[in-house]
């Protein structure tokens, strides 16, 4: 019995320590999340920071085709009276052009950044989701030069690897291909 | 007090494309328009929108530079109009990066169909 209660104390005790050790730990309950627009073009995975994209727009709305423009621009919406440009990326991310527009999932990201606003063709939405920013991971030296300018960050979810854009930085890029 | 502006107007391979008025001489015929010293431009060359075969030209504007005068050759009449300024826009900044021809200026809107405005100065001719 004294034996018994010694090996329950014993527990009890270790269960005690334990559980001061675990208060102990530091637990951020204040880590940084960062929301994010994850979406899909052609096979690969993509988000942007939720701060650049203004709004999604479905693939109802009419792009209209001009003439004499550079391949990777789809053509202009009429977005409650003000024209905005829509861009395809395909070119810039050495991914294969679909008939994207015909495409009922596609749809397009309004966005914003460095005093322009832009619209950005998708394959598809997948998530708006908040990511704590931990989970963020520098691009690696492996990624392939093409994509260096402009991925600022890489991270998984739900099993898809993801390459986190910089608006700012892909706009430029954009405008580099386009000369 | 809405102000306008007034353009001639015209389609080209399926789209629709503008020029200010103030820079156009003469539209007829391109038969009735054109003489032997005339310097011509080619605008499925020049907008790249040779996708679409342009049928043969019937028609003209009369287009006035500094220096000189360009012919430009129709598929249709072109129409004179005057377009609420309201309805005109500049290009959208990456498109004014991403233009591949400077005569390339600004869009409107004119009975629910997008124009490409050219700025008839930048107009290279043949």
């Amino acid at each position: 019995m004294t034996d018994s209660k010694a090996s329950v104390e014993q527990t009890l005790e270790s269960l005690l320590a334990a559980k001061q050790q675990g208060d102990n730990k530091i637990v951020d309950v204040d880590e940084r999340l960062v929301k994010l627009v994850i979406f899909q073009l052609a096979d690969k995975y993509f988000a942007l920071p939720g701060h650049s994209v203004k709004e999604v727009l479905s693939n109802d709305i009419r792009v209209n085709f001009v003439p004499g423009m550079h391949d990777s621009v789809e053509g202009v919406i009429n977005l409650r009276g003000d024209i905005e440009s829509v861009l395809s990326l395909n070119h810039l991310l050495q991914l294969p052009s679909l008939e994207q527009a015909q495409n009922k999932e596609s749809s397009i990201l309004l966005c914003a950044g460095a005093g322009i606003t832009t619209g950005i063709r998708i394959d598809s939405l997948l998530e708006v989701v908040d990511v704590a920013e931990s989970l963020l991971k520098p691009p690696l030296e492996s990624l392939p030069e093409h994509m260096q300018p402009y991925v600022a960050a890489l991270f998984s979810y739900n099993d898809w690897p993801i390459a986190l854009l910089s608006l700012e930085l892909l706009l430029q890029a954009w405008r580099t291909q386009t000369q | 007090m809405m102000s306008s502006i007034a353009l001639v107007v015209f389609q080209h391979s399926g789209y629709g494309f503008a020029v200010e008025a103030r820079y156009v001489v003469a539209m007829g015929t391109l038969q009735n328009l054109a003489h032997e010293q005339q310097k011509y431009i080619d605008l499925s060359g020049l907008l790249a929108t040779s996708t679409k075969l342009a049928p043969t030209a019937s028609y003209a504007l009369r287009l006035r530079r500094q220096q000189d005068e360009l012919l430009l050759a129709l598929e249709q009449e072109a129409q004179i109009i005057e377009l609420n300024t309201d309805s005109i826009w500049p290009l959208p900044p990456l498109m004014q990066h991403a233009k591949q021809h400077p005569s390339i200026q600004a869009l409107a809107w004119h009975h629910n169909q997008l124009l490409t405005l050219l700025n008839v100065q930048q107009l290279t001719a043949l």
